[in-house]
């Protein structure tokens, strides 16, 4: 491909740079609230470090924003791509990778298969206190359990032959109850 | 590893992505009480992000400055590298002494002038000091020429 056809199919770096340092305030905390409840589901990982990292990634043309994209949905998409690239990193990495200088310093956030096991663990633990708090409705767990194991929202909506406006209303619920028990995503520093 | 270890890297994805899809359509008034629950007010959020930009502008200039002397030292000299022979943790020590000793260092840009190796990677700050050797700026074990 040449850069030309490049530039066609993908918005250049510095388009994306360019709309950083333009965005309005409530899209830059819109970003920031998508990073903090990502982060929510990593102990390892800061709101603030995987903002940098899309940002960084975004403007060295490390990552493409194709030409048909928004440049916020292209950065919301970078900072959720980052998150599972950087578990993936973490969690799978050969130990005979890990020698070199530059390996070792993944050990640090080194985020271990029995640790990734156990947050999920702590995070199914939520199934009893859900069937306390909605009066042991069994729709909220289902919504959970769906998405959790990658089924998209019509299929659960039709699974459960709910109507929009009601499922979107269990959802927000749902949503609602696990932000108040998942513990709050690590600050910098 | 177990397999059941590997199952829990998509769940928590998915879960992930379930607790953040409603961000983007929220109008203002849902956002702060969405940042609210995350123990942030609209403008720390806005700071957080402003500063994550920053950090990420200068962490690319600093590569960039470590590419472009890599491609200078690559034009001015064909003879073999000589690798730097000192750690990545000594490496910024490195660059603040020669950016103590060269504050108007030619070509240097100003972000990167300003951080002085403070708050570089290691790994880049090892770049750089790969760069400069490679230039004939500095000595493998990192002193002045």
């Amino acid at each position: 491909m040449t850069d030309g056809d490049d530039h066609s199919r993908h918005r250049p770096p510095e388009e994306l740079r360019s709309f950083i340092e333009t965005v309005s305030d409530q899209d830059l905390a819109r970003l920031t609230a998508v990073a903090a409840r990502l982060a929510r589901t990593a102990d390892w990982a800061t709101p603030q470090d995987l903002l940098h990292s899309a940002f960084l990634a975004a403007i060295s043309g490390d990552r493409k924003c194709p030409i048909d994209v928004q440049p916020l949905t292209f950065l919301m998409g970078a900072i959720r791509s980052i998150l599972d690239n950087e578990r993936g990193k973490d969690s799978w990495a050969d130990v005979t990778d890990l020698e070199d200088d530059q390996h070792q310093h993944l050990v640090v956030n080194l985020e271990t298969p029995e640790r990734l096991q156990e947050r999920l663990d702590s995070i199914l633990e939520l199934k009893h206190a859900l069937s306390k708090e909605f009066d042991d409705d069994d729709r909220p767990y289902f919504v959970f359990e769906g998405r959790m194991e990658g089924l998209s929202r019509s299929e659960i909506r039709d699974l459960l032959g709910m109507q929009q406006t009601e499922f979107e209303s269990l959802e927000r619920r749902l949503r609602r109850f696990m932000t108040k028990h998942f513990p709050k995503s690590r600050r910098a520093g | 590893m177990t397999g059941l270890s590997k199952d829990a890297r998509p769940k928590l994805l998915n879960i992930a992505e379930f607790l953040a899809e409603d961000i983007p359509d929220m109008d203002k008034a849902e956002l702060v009480t969405a940042l609210a629950e995350e123990g942030l007010s609209e403008r720390a959020a806005v700071g957080m992000a402003r500063a994550a930009f920053e950090s990420a502008k200068r962490e690319f200039n600093a590569r960039r400055f470590a590419t472009a002397c890599r491609e200078l030292a690559r034009t001015k000299s064909a003879h073999s590298v000589r690798p730097a022979r000192i750690e990545a943790s000594q490496a910024k020590q490195v660059l603040a002494a020669y950016f103590a000793r060269n504050p108007d260092a030619a070509s240097m840009p100003t972000t990167m002038a300003a951080r002085k190796g403070g708050e570089l990677p290691e790994e880049t700050a090892l770049e750089i000091v790969q760069a400069l050797i490679e230039l004939g700026e500095i000595s493998e074990d990192g002193q002045p020429r």
